[in-house]
């Protein structure tokens, strides 16, 4: 059951004021409910052109991160800086591949790493376009609040 | 105000992982508060794709959407609020459980794994979701785990002698977490710091952590505003640790 197959359900459930739907598709089994009585569950997707704007938007706060977090204007390369203390990781999980290699071309929307802290994983973005010219962190490694993880040649 | 986390229970009678339902949830840029829940996971992660070892059924599993735009640096508070919640709810329902926690994320009873949580945090600024997952061993006892981790780990049925009512585990669990997650969001965090010094029995005993890529060892000697854990090492160091595995510690309590 997909998440539009879900909204609607859930339209279903406003609809008819239910606190509690099941539903059985072939061997597939969902059941809905809502915990808090009179909470109309609003299931509103926001556009996404609005969040594409603003994801863009959001390089500048990394320009903004101390030591190596500035973009590099030689060569037009910029440099991807940590954006928290946390352990570098460059693949999801230890026996799957790094997610970029040396050589890779990059778009904005592009997974980088996972940085870690208190075993919240979370997942860095390019939020550029170009080729990945140098990984400078090692798989395993902590790395500070700013401190540059990888460099992109623009373009 | 309350009421948000688990405003919408989906559950599924066997999925792949929860934490991806819920992923795409937020990447639909559904709400904060779906919760997704199934009776049995199939692929369930642990910290860093290490497989979580789930039995064919019995274990409670639960991921939530949440959106903590504008919580900065507590953000790192997320896992222990959600094991803080669970450990809660289980002593709301089986009184004679002891649940404390072992930093960062996972709930203990005598010094054995009870679960875990794992949180993923995707986008930034306004796009910024994180998937909070919880796993906790339920109806089952540690004899069905592979020998390799039996030792250490126990279950709900172990510690109460019979099965847990853990569909109402669960509803416990989100309701307790939808007051903790509404207090961290308003910065109250006093009483749910002190709250989780109190299950922590590591603090002020000895501790071996691995830290990017090193072994740490010394008194664990508080844990900090935004769940870090400050470490005194026998040199007279006092490092604050973000990120690591605690490999072996001592109670003090």
């Amino acid at each position: 059951m997909n998440l539009s197959e879900i909204k609607e359900l859930v339209t279903l459930m406003n609809d008819n004021d239910l606190l509690e739907l099941e539903v059985e598709d072939g061997d597939q089994k969902v059941r809905l409910r809502k915990l808090y009585e009179g909470v109309r569950e609003k299931i509103v997707a926001i556009p996404s052109a609005p969040i594409a704007a603003i994801s863009a938007g959001a390089v500048a706060p990394a320009a903004a991160a101390p030591e190596g977090g500035t973009v590099a204007a030689e060569g037009a390369q910029k440099k991807i800086p940590a954006p928290m203390v946390g352990t570098f990781y460059r693949a999801p999980s230890p026996d799957s591949p790094p997610y970029v290699e040396v050589g890779d071309v990059v778009t904005k929307d592009t997974v980088l790493c996972l940085v870690e802290a208190m075993k919240v994983m979370n997942e860095i973005k390019t939020e550029c376009e170009g080729t990945i010219t140098e990984v400078l962190v090692e798989n395993g490694k902590a790395v500070e609040f700013g401190q540059a993880m990888f460099v992109v040649a623009l373009g | 105000m309350p009421g948000v986390v688990g405003r919408l229970l989906v559950e599924y009678e066997q999925t792949l992982s929860t934490n991806n339902l819920v992923r795409e949830f937020g990447e639909a840029g559904e709400p904060e508060g779906i919760a997704v829940t199934a009776h049995r996971q199939t692929a369930g992660r642990g910290r860093r794709g290490s497989h979580w070892f789930t039995p064919e059924s019995g274990s409670l599993c639960v991921s939530v959407l949440l959106r903590p735009r504008h919580w900065g640096g507590r953000m790192t508070l997320l896992p222990l609020l959600v094991a803080l919640s669970a450990a809660e709810a289980v002593e709301a329902l089986c009184p004679s459980v002891a649940v404390t926690l072992k930093w960062p994320n996972d709930l203990m009873v005598a010094g054995r794994k009870l679960g875990g949580v794992l949180c993923e945090s995707f986008g930034r600024d306004r796009t910024l979701f994180v998937v909070a997952g919880l796993g906790l061993n339920g109806n089952f006892t540690a004899f069905d785990f592979p020998r390799e981790i039996r030792k250490e780990s126990v279950t709900l049925q172990d510690c109460v002698g019979g099965p847990v009512e853990l569909q109402s585990l669960l509803e416990c669990t989100l309701r307790r977490l939808d007051l903790n997650y509404e207090k961290a969001g308003r910065g109250h965090l006093d009483g749910l710091l002190e709250n989780l010094r109190t299950r922590m029995p590591m603090l002020g005993g000895t501790v071996e952590i691995e830290t990017g890529g090193r072994v740490l060892t010394g008194t664990a000697e508080a844990l900090l505003g935004n769940g870090e854990l400050a470490v005194h090492t026998p040199e007279g160091r006092r490092i604050t640790v973000v990120s690591g595995h605690v490999r072996r510690y001592t109670e003090s309590l």
